[in-house]
This record gives structure tokens, C-alpha cells and sequence, in this order.
């Protein structure tokens, strides 16, 4: 295995920032630590960190702030740690650049799924990949072709481009102003309606229980992601 | 409180006049002023021929009717058009009859002096009318100044009445004076006319007047007097205003003849009424504004609440659920010191969520009316237990305790009072370096028992002191705890009938001091000393 993956944490809880150290060195992860955004700030720099967790409530300055400044200079995953109530902060976060969020209070797997999605998609960024197989399904990007389980599954264009964005970012949540603008351009921002229909006609098409989706997964006020082990 | 016999418009005998012109209006008035007219004309003109006839060695007939005329002028002057009138044509037969020949009859002698006699009556007349008339036109300026005087009067009672029934009492109070009669200002409560002001203060509806007023209130018109002997009543009733003071009537009684209100006093009624109703509509918006803000504040200290409390709640849980499933998931690959490590975090955060949850419980408690379960208490062992408990809380951190010689035992809730020292304990812990020591001192004063809570830390900012035991004050020092202990704290010292100060910085001119000082019941003075 290559050289361990270092990540900071940036937690103004030592009681948080103990335990998430302790699992993450246990899981073999290079582990920083930062009690406020400015450590965070001067940390990112310096230490280069291959992935930020971090904590929206800091003593110094707004979570939000750090990232919207550590983004105007870098693009490292960030996995934001939000309160499980505030749809509007956790949107407001992804739309500025997280690459995802945990809520509180969360397990350690949890955290370490999301953790590896975000290292993976690291990974990929930049990389222009011809095909991508998920459990059953399997897409040729430059066909347009899906299948599940071997059979052909015939897509619409929108249908097939919201597909290859969520299989893209997989394990990843993307916010519905993300998918609208990426799939029918920027000035459909708000016109969730839509993507209600679209994800709706694609578990039809591909989830096994349409009803019980398990491929494309709702984050309710949020957006979808695909689920990351699958 | 207000005297009719003292009234401003009637202190001098002069000023009468508005309430003769009221009286004018029935015949028996008229003929009283025309007699007190002929009174005075005679009176004055007979003060004239007694001077003219001591006089009369000494100066000519034309001297002597120069007189006649100074008494005609003064007589106008004092009494008015009437009384110049008639002591002019009193003045031209008295000067006829005792001075010019012959004497004693009103025949005249030669036909020169019926000449200048003529002239004289003439000049009188004319006079005598002029200063009359002047007279009357100053006694209408100052009736239009006292109406005046009233309007400004009631302007300034308005800019400091603070009250809708500071408005009214002020209304009715002017408007009687205005009106020169009772005034009462009523609204109607369940089909009842209540009275809410009256000038003067003995000023009643009677009871067979209610009726009219009832009838006011359901018809929604405006009701006048009936005059003296008539069916009805002596109060006319109007609406203030309709629009603004929809719920508000006035009843006016003006003294005098017909009960009508006197034109120029009803151009300062309306304005009075006018004012009224914009000042009390001006009261009630404002009113409504700030109970629109109170309820804006409430909701925002319950969202304080909320995200504070959801923060307490959320970190201690978020450590809890963390370490767990890192020791179950993760365990196998830690070190033995890892994994105590995470136990002790798992001990450390589940007693901090019993605290938060015991606090909120206390707000509780508190908020809904606390009870107390006293006993007779020694403050010593109060403190010492609050000590050992936040000793297993912090392990690392050092704290003393100093009482001072005896404490007189106290009727008060031991657990409470425990929680309170515990409260400032923790407080002292936040707010304070590691290495710093934190001390509870305790000693009796004269009727009281004074518990210190003394750390050495960071201390208070002079403008958040008047603030910190206010709930959910956090203070802006990063700190992110409900900001309820100090709120209980007091809540509860108060309850107890004690007091407690933040002093910061302290005594050794660092960190802050928790004052809890506690009332000592008399009765256990008492016994002490016997």
C-alpha cells in the first residue's frame, strides 16, 4: 500500500477530536488536528491533508467561512460534520464545495464510508473513465449504454447524464441545485420537479424494489447519492 | 380636586361674564344684569354728585360735568356697555338736577346751558358706549386666552401621559374647564357604561341618567342635553372620535341656561377630543408594537434555547455514539491506552449529559414555580459535597475549601443550594487555566451567610457582568454552553431569599468572584444567642 492518507480534523471538541483520531489511526489513516478555522486554515497549507473533516461549529469563525476560503485555493475532499436538523446548512456547505457531510451524532463505519467515497472520487478527478460498473449495472460512457445485469436498459439522453453524474460522485451526495445544473444547465436550479420525475423513472428502471431504492438513495432536503457500497 | 370656586375663569369678579352670558339666555337673567346695571351706573354717578357738590367752591359747572364724565368712563370701563349707557344718561340728569339752576328741579334756566347739557350727554354717551365696549372685547380675549391657555395645558399633559387613562383624566379635566361643567368620559363594558375619567372627581352619571348613556352606546348616536324641567338629562353625550376611539363617549353637562356648549368653547372641545384620540391611538399602536417585539424576543430566546441546548445534547452524544462504535469497530487494531482513552471520554460525556439534563430539569423546576425542600443545613457540608462531586468531574483540576470559624446552621434546600455552588463551581472551571486553583470560601456575617466561589481565570468583561446570570448568556467568549447555570444559580438563591454578585476582577484583581449571600431566619439568631 502506498504511502497513508493523511487527514486533518478540525473539531474545537477534544472530546470529538479524540475519538475520531483514535479511529482513524486505527484505521490507518496520518492524522492532523485543528481546534479553530484559522489552525484549520494554516494546517491545510502546510500539511497538505488528503482529506478535511470538518466541524461547521468552531469557536473562531464560521465553519462555512473555512471552507469557502480553503476552496479558493484548493480542492481537497471535505466531509463537513453538520447538526442532523439543518437541511439548509448542509446544503448551503455542499453548495459551496463539500463533498459531503455526516450528521451528528454518527458512527465511527459511518464516517469511514464517507471517508473512503471521498478519497476515492479524489482518485477519479481528472481521470476520464471510458466505463463504470456498480454492483448489477455497468455503463459505457461513450456508447450511452446501461446495463443491469446484462441486459440492455434503454435510457432517455437526461435520464442517462443524471445516471453517469450520480455513478461519477458515487457515495457522494449531490445537492439538487448541483444535479439540475450539471444535467439541464444552471438556470434550472430550482425546478426540483423534475428531478423527482427523472430519479423516479431511473429506479424504475434499475432499482430491484423501485419502492425501497437501494442504488439511488434519497437525502431527504438534500439531493441523492449513489450508495457507496454496493 | 378641581373647584368650581377656584376655577381660573372666575377668580376675579370680572371674569364672571361668560357664565352671565350663559345666563342672559333666560329672562330672569337679563333683568338681574340689567338691575346690577342700574346699580352701578347709579352708585358711581352718585359717588359724582357728592364729589362735584364738595368740589364745587372751587371749579366752574364745566369743571364739575368733566367729572361726570371720568365716572361715566370708569363706570363702562369696569361694567361694561350697559352700565356706560346708563351712567350717562344718569350722569346728564344728576348734573342737571343738583348743578344746574335752578337747582333741585330738572327745569333748566337758560337755554345756553341746555345747549352744553346736550353736548354733555352726547360725549357721555358715547364714552360711556366706547368703554364698554372695549371692556367686553378684553373680557372676550381673556376667555379666548384661558381657552387657549387650556389647549396648551392639555398638549403637555399629553406629551408625558404614558397612560390611555393619563390621556382621558387629562381630557376630561380640559374639557370641563372649556366647557365650564362636569365632564365624564365613559366606555361601554358588557352593555354597562363604565366610567374610565370625570373632572371633577365627584362628578357621577346618576341613576336615572344611565339609561340615556346605555342607549348612547347601543343606538350609536350622539345625544344632547334637555333643558332644565325638560324629560331627559343634564349631560349631552358624544362620541370622541368614531374612527380612532370608537369605544369612547364623552358626556358633557356646560352650566348655564339651555346646557349647550358656547361656540368658542366648542372649537377647544373639538380640538381636545381630537388630540385625545390621536394621542390614545398613537398608545395603543405602540402598544401593540411592543408586544409584537416581546413575543419576537420570546421566540428568538427560545431558538437560543433550542440551538443551545441541541448543541449540548449533540456533543456529548456525538462522543458518546463515536467512541462506542470505534471501540466495537476499531478496537482490535488500538492500543490498551486507546481504548481506555475512549472509555473515559464515554464516562466523562454521559456525565456531562446528566448535568445538562439535571439543569434543564432545575429551569424547569424553576420556571414553574420551585419547591423548596428546607431543612436546617450546614453551609460547610453544603459546600465540601459540592466540592467532592465536581472533584470526580475534574480529577485534574485543584480546588480548596475556607469556612470561617462557626456557620450558624440555615433553613434552606440543601440539594439546591449543593447545585448552585456546583453550577459556580464548573463555571470557574470553564472559565479558568488548568494550573490555576479554585476556591470556595465561606463565612457568617451579621443576619447572613456569604458563599465565594474564587477562580483566578479570564474573568468577566465590565459590559457582559449586568448580563451573566440573564439565561442563555454565553458571554462571547467561544463558549458554547446553554448559558443556564448562573441563570439557576440565581433563580434559586433568590428563591431562597439571598442574593448573588459577579465581581470580576476579584479581590486579588484577577478572575471572578460568585457572591451568594444568604439570609440567616431570626428566629435561629435568636436562639443562638439564648
Amino acid at each position: 500500500m502506498s504511502k497513508a492518507k493523511r487527514i486533518l480534523i478540525v473539531d474545537d471538541e477534544p472530546q470529538i477530536q479524540r475519538f475520531l483520531k483514535l479511529g482513524l489511526e486505527a484505521t490507518g489513516y496520518d492524522i492532523v488536528l485543528a481546534g479553530d478555522g484559522a489552525e484549520a486554515l494554516r494546517q491545510s497549507a502546510a500539511m497538505v491533508p488528503d482529506l478535511v473533516i470538518l466541524d461547521l461549529g468552531l469557536p473562531d469563525m464560521d465553519g462555512k467561512d473555512v471552507l469557502e476560503r480553503l476552496r479558493q485555493w484548493s480542492s481537497v475532499p471535505v466531509i463537513v460534520l453538520s447538526a442532523r436538523d439543518d437541511e439548509r446548512e448542509k446544503i448551503e456547505t455542499l453548495d459551496l464545495g463539500a463533498n459531503d457531510y455526516v450528521a451528528k451524532p454518527f458512527g465511527i463505519g459511518e464516517l469511514l464510508a464517507r471517508v473512503r467515497a471521498a478519497l476515492r472520487s479524489e482518485r477519479h478527478e481528472g481521470v476520464e473513465t471510458s466505463s463504470y460498473a456498480i454492483g448489477p449495472i455497468s455503463i459505457d460512457v461513450a456508447q450511452h449504454r446501461v446495463e443491469l445485469a446484462g441486459e440492455v436498459v434503454k435510457l432517455t439522453p437526461k435520464e442517462f447524464e443524471l445516471l453517469l453524474y450520480l455513478v461519477q460522485n458515487q457515495g457522494r451526495v449531490l445537492t439538487h441545485k448541483q444535479l439540475l445544473a450539471k444535467v439541464w444547465g444552471p438556470a434550472h436550479g430550482e425546478d426540483t420537479q423534475y428531478l423527482r420525475v427523472f430519479v423516479g423513472q431511473l429506479r424504475q428502471k434499475l432499482e430491484a424494489d423501485p419502492a425501497n431504492p437501494a442504488l439511488i438513495l434519497t437525502e431527504p432536503g438534500v439531493g441523492y447519492r449513489i450508495a457507496a457500497d454496493i | 380636586m378641581q373647584d368650581y370656586e377656584d376655577h381660573p375663569l372666575r377668580k376675579e369678579g370680572d371674569l364672571v361674564l361668560p357664565m352671565r352670558m350663559a345666563e342672559t339666555r333666560n329672562f330672569s337673567g337679563q333683568v338681574g344684569m340689567l338691575l346690577h346695571a342700574v346699580f352701578v351706573a347709579a352708585l358711581t354717578v352718585g359717588i359724582a354728585v357728592v364729589v362735584g357738590i364738595e368740589l364745587e367752591k372751587w371749579i366752574s359747572t364745566r369743571g364739575i360735568s368733566l367729572i361726570f364724565i371720568v365716572a361715566v368712563v370708569t363706570c363702562a370701563s369696569r361694567f361694561g356697555f350697559l352700565a356706560g349707557i346708563l351712567s350717562a344718561v344718569f350722569a346728564f340728569l344728576a348734573l342737571n338736577f343738583f348743578f344746574i339752576e335752578p337747582r333741585h328741579t330738572f327745569a333748566i334756566a337758560d337755554e345756553k346751558e341746555l345747549f352744553s347739557l346736550g353736548v354733555f350727554l352726547i360725549v357721555a354717551a358715547i364714552t360711556g358706549s366706547l368703554a364698554g365696549r372695549l371692556r367686553e372685547q378684553v373680557v372676550e380675549a381673556n376667555r379666548r386666552a384661558d381657552l387657549l391657555r387650556i389647549l396648551s395645558d392639555f398638549s403637555g399633559k399629553l406629551f408625558t401621559s404614558t397612560s390611555e387613562v393619563d390621556i382621558l383624566l387629562a381630557l376630561a379635566d380640559q374639557s370641563s374647564k372649556a366647557i365650564q361643567g362636569p365632564v365624564v368620559i365613559l366606555h361601554n363594558e358588557n352593555d354597562n357604561p363604565t366610567m374610565d375619567a370625570m373632572a371633577p372627581a365627584e362628578t357621577r352619571i346618576e341613576p336615572g341618567e344611565v339609561q340615556i348613556a346605555e342607549e348612547v352606546f347601543r343606538k350609536g348616536h350622539p345625544v344632547m342635553a334637555t333643558a332644565p324641567g325638560w324629560a331627559g338629562g343634564r349631560f349631552e353625550y358624544r362620541f370622541i372620535d368614531k374612527v380612532r376611539l370608537p369605544d369612547k363617549v364623552i358626556a358633557l353637562a356646560p352650566l348655564g341656561g339651555n346646557r349647550a356648549v358656547a361656540p368658542d368653547s366648542e372649537r377647544v372641545l373639538t380640538t381636545l377630543m381630537e388630540q385625545a384620540a390621536l394621542a390614545v391611538e398613537r398608545l395603543r399602536f405602540a402598544k401593540a408594537t411592543e408586544s409584537a417585539n416581546s413575543s419576537a424576543q420570546e421566540e428568538k430566546l427560545r431558538s437560543t434555547l433550542l440551538s443551545s441546548v441541541s448543541h449540548d445534547l449533540r456533543t456529548p452524544l456525538a462522543t458518546i455514539l463515536g467512541s462506542v462504535t470505534t471501540l466495537r469497530e476499531l478496537g482490535g487494531k488500538m492500543p490498551k491506552a486507546a481504548q481506555s482513552e475512549l472509555l473515559a471520554a464515554i464516562e466523562e460525556e454521559t456525565r456531562r449529559l446528566s448535568r445538562l439534563v439535571a439543569n434543564l430539569l432545575d429551569m424547569t423546576k424553576l420556571q414553574s414555580g420551585l419547591r423548596m425542600r428546607k431543612d436546617w443545613v450546614d453551609v460547610g457540608d453544603v459546600v465540601r459535597s459540592s466540592v467532592a462531586a465536581i472533584r470526580t468531574n475534574f480529577p485534574n483540576r485543584m480546588f480548596d475549601v475556607k469556612i470561617d470559624g462557626v456557620l450558624p446552621p440555615l433553613n434552606c434546600d440543601p440539594v439546591l443550594l449543593g447545585q448552585v455552588v456546583f453550577n459556580l463551581l464548573e463555571n470557574a472551571v470553564k472559565f479558568s487555566a488548568n494550573g490555576e486553583q479554585i476556591l470556595v470560601a465561606s463565612k457568617a456575617m451579621a443576619n447572613a451567610i456569604e458563599i465565594r466561589v474564587i477562580d483566578r481565570g479570564v474573568g468577566i468583561k465590565a459590559d457582559a457582568l449586568p448580563h451573566v446570570f440573564d439565561k442563555f448568556f454565553t458571554g462571547d467568549s467561544g463558549s458554547k454552553g446553554a448559558g443556564l447555570g448562573l441563570a439557576i444559580a440565581k433563580g434559586v438563591v433568590e428563591e431562597m431569599g439571598g442574593t448573588i454578585q459577579a465581581v470580576s476582577p476579584g479581590t486579588s484583581g484577577a478572575g471572578t468572584e460568585m457572591v451568594i449571600t444568604l439570609p440567616v431566619g431570626a428566629s435561629i439568631l435568636n436562639g443562638g444567642e439564648s
